[in-house]
């Protein structure tokens, strides 16, 4: 059937048959937020909390957890966008939320656990999910108990009550029910953010009809966790203080919203740096908080004062994205940016980020924050891993490693491949991964691991080269322009390929031909400096087609671009290096 | 450009209630079987609920959901061993944009119906049967006392009415 009539029948059906037209969202909105907190089993808590207890700092991969790919990739695999990768990120942030749990199971064990049916929950939405007291398995009813756990996995989450009332988290957080002397209440156990009115805790009693953070209110926010480890509840109660800031901690920051203060200290003595107040203002917009500092050197110290904390990576990330000069604002989440858009302005930012001491600490908690982080904070992790195989650090393999474990989807096929050349073994199976699942049949070429067929084939893999020669043998005249099927044919070729090269050369080169009769010079063009592009790349051997064979081609195409414009000139790339 | 914010419940509600028209008749339209038609429009939104996007409109958003749906529907063909020929993406992807447009498909939609009123008699029975009340042909055929083979004829006579008839209607 032409596409046209299968159009028309499609039309036919949607208007005589519009009421027959299921509506999913139900299904899709339950299914998403079952899939966004998960379902807590007692072995998969087990298993995470040996992982947690053998490794508690990033850097290593539980052999037993299988790369993304493995899982069950879903789309756009050589992105390494799947759902496996949000299920690993998950199992991730659960892990590191039953931490919080175990910790704070010490204190609240002591309390007790009676049921408390004044403080039913109607109904619970978001990513949200309440655990009962004993084995942290999942409450079906529509009450809390002391004792019970409120764990947000993804933010912004709401807890609706039956009252009316709401507790709105904007961030992912761990709740303990519990009782004081006057009722109910909850407490953060992670101290990731508490919330306070006055020098208390809100509870879920004082809280009202709502809760709702927004631009211009003035509730105080602290990161709890840059606070003493004193400034829990129970120690404040006992000692009836509030935490200083003038303590002897790492560092303190402290934000008002709407007029912003903040106050930066550290303990080192060897550290000149002192900020007491910066001024500055918090503006919410659509995209969510944002930090406007006042100048670049305010923020400059600031940053210089957080990256010597143990506490506020997501305000430090604010701040460093501030602080770059506005060329340099690809770091910014908030900004456009273009991954491997301008190599040399990201090496004079691998220059001016090297000049500020402990970045690279800062990096590290930054990845264990990035939990915290909504989807627009975290885009720029692809930037900072092209910095991280930039500037070739012995610790970037160790911060990659880290960030693989929170965030893969971040990761590019090149990166990828760059990482397991580097010897990562994690990297190393997730090529192979991708390349074994794709070598089974291969029904057109979107999605292709190139990169990581080209690795493996030049390391003598099995795989990798047959989906290489697949890839030759099933590409399409459509294929040829982006460079992947040169980049196949040069890695056959740096394996002894038996003219791979000369004959995807010819074809490219028949194609260019076929083209230009068309009258289409576009197309032809683009083909032809493919063809340039690759043949001269292709001279340096296999060792010369990493890193980035794909961009290096589509680059050098694009600045030839602007000077080829007429058929002969494109005619003369061919007689140029005999392919006519 | 900016990626898509972490959604809440209400969002993806909006979200898939503004899309899941366009995701389902794509499948269709790509050749997804319809005992899977279902199923798939949920993994496609799933995927897309947890894959990176910029989002760039609503155009960037339905390409990117389309990209997803023929993935998705790849897989789920070769996961069930069934052989299904699917269209040129090239192809079906031009068709498909040159149909949806900026709007849905709501011009292509709102040209039918205006053709459909140019549809009379025993033709217009024989649509609305087939595809209101959703009946096979023999059924059709039955009701009209028709032969299978007549009824089949006037859906191809009437088809071809209705795809010229929007075409200028569109090229108007």
């Amino acid at each position: 059937m032409a596409l046209e009539d299968r159009i028309l029948e499609l039309a036919l059906e949607s208007h005589f048959g519009e009421q027959r037209t299921p509506d999913h969202t139900r299904e899709i909105v339950g299914r998403w937020q079952a899939g966004a907190v998960g379902s807590l089993r007692p072995a998969e808590l087990a298993a995470m909390m040996r992982a947690l207890a053998a490794e508690p700092r990033h850097g290593h991969v539980p052999e037993d957890w299988g790369g993304p790919v493995e899982a069950a990739p879903e789309v756009d695999r050589e992105r390494g966008s799947s759902r496996s990768h949000t299920r690993l990120l998950r199992t991730v942030i659960l892990a590191a939320c039953l931490g919080g749990i175990a910790l704070g199971l010490a204190f609240w064990r002591s309390h007790d656990r009676a049921p408390v049916p004044d403080l039913p929950f109607a109904t619970v939405t978001g990513a949200v999910q309440v655990l009962g007291a004993t084995g942290f398995v999942a409450r079906t009813g529509n009450s809390l108990e002391s004792g019970d756990t409120i764990l947000v996995v993804h933010a912004p989450a709401t807890v609706a009550l039956e009252s009316g009332g709401m507790v709105q988290a904007l961030s992912p957080a761990l709740f303990k029910v519990g009782e004081d002397g006057e009722g109910i209440g909850i407490e953060l156990l992670d101290g990731t953010l508490r919330l306070e009115a006055g020098a208390e805790p809100l509870w879920l009693r004082t809280i009202g009809t709502s809760l709702e953070l927004e631009a211009g209110s003035t509730v105080r926010m602290e990161f709890a966790s840059m606070a003493p480890r004193s400034a829990s509840k129970e120690s404040r109660d006992q000692s009836g203080q509030e935490p200083s800031p003038e303590a002897s901690v790492p560092s303190v920051a402290r934000l008002d919203w709407n007029q912003v203060v903040i106050q930066a200290h550290f303990d080192a003595p060897d550290r000149a740096l002192l900020v007491t107040s910066v001024a500055g203002r918090v503006v919410v917009d659509p995209e969510g908080l944002g930090l406007v500092l006042p100048s670049t050197g305010d923020a400059l110290c600031l940053a210089r004062g957080l990256t010597l904390s143990v506490a506020d990576r997501l305000l430090f990330l604010e701040l460093a994205a501030q602080m770059l000069p506005e060329e340099y604002r690809i770091w910014n989440p908030r900004i456009d940016y273009e991954p491997a858009r301008k190599r040399d302005q990201r090496l004079a930012l691998v220059e001016l980020l090297g000049r500020i001491d402990g970045l690279w600490n800062v990096f590290e908690r930054r990845i264990a924050a990035v939990r915290t982080l909504d989807y627009s904070s975290r885009d720029y992790l692809p930037a900072l891993l092209d910095l991280l195989l930039d500037l070739g650090r012995e610790d970037a393999l160790f911060i990659a490693r880290a960030i693989w474990l929170e965030e893969p989807e971040a990761f590019l096929p090149e990166h990828i491949v760059s990482l397991a050349e580097r010897g990562a073994f994690e990297f190393e199976r997730e090529v192979r991964a991708r390349v074994e699942l794709w070598s089974l049949d291969v029904r057109n070429l979107e999605g292709v691991p190139f990169y990581s067929a080209v690795f493996l084939a030049l390391r003598g893999d099995d795989a990798g080269r047959l989906l290489l020669e697949q890839v030759l043998e099933r590409s399409t005249s459509s294929d040829l322009s982006n460079g992947n099927v040169a980049l196949a044919a040069l890695g056959l070729e740096g394996i002894g390929g038996s003219g791979a090269w000369e004959q995807a050369a010819r074809r490219m080169a028949l194609e260019v031909e076929r083209e230009l009769r068309k009258g289409d010079l576009r197309i032809a063009m683009n083909l032809a400096l493919t063809l340039e592009a690759a043949s001269r790349l292709g001279r340096n051997g296999p060792e010369g087609l990493f890193p980035g064979l794909r961009d290096a081609i589509l680059r050098e195409r694009s600045a030839r671009s602007q000077v080829l414009a007429s058929e002969a000139e494109i005619r003369a790339i061919l007689d140029e290096h005999g392919w006519r | 450009m900016e990626a898509m914010p972490a959604q809440t419940p209400l969002e993806v509600e909006e979200l898939v209630g503004r899309y899941q028209g366009s995701v389902r008749g794509f499948l269709a339209f790509m050749g997804c079987p319809a005992d899977r038609l279902d199923d798939l429009v949920q993994d496609v939104f799933l995927s897309f609920l947890t894959a990176r996007f910029e989002d760039r409109g609503a155009a960037a958003t339905r390409g990117f959901l389309r990209r997803i749906a023929r993935n998705i529907l790849l897989k789920a063909l070769e996961r069930d061993r069934r052989q299904i020929v699917l269209p040129d993406p090239t192809e079906a992807e031009r068709a498909w944009v040159e149909y949806e447009s900026e709007d849905g498909g709501d011009r292509y939609l709102t040209a039918l119906r205006e053709c459909l009123r140019g549809i009379r008699g025993r033709a217009q029975e024989v649509l609305r049967l087939r595809y209101e009340e959703n009946v096979q042909l023999v059924g059709v055929a039955d009701q009209l006392g028709l032969t299978e083979s007549g009824v089949k004829s006037i859906l191809v006579r009437s088809k071809r009415k209705l795809r010229d008839c929007i075409k200028r209607r569109l090229q108007a």
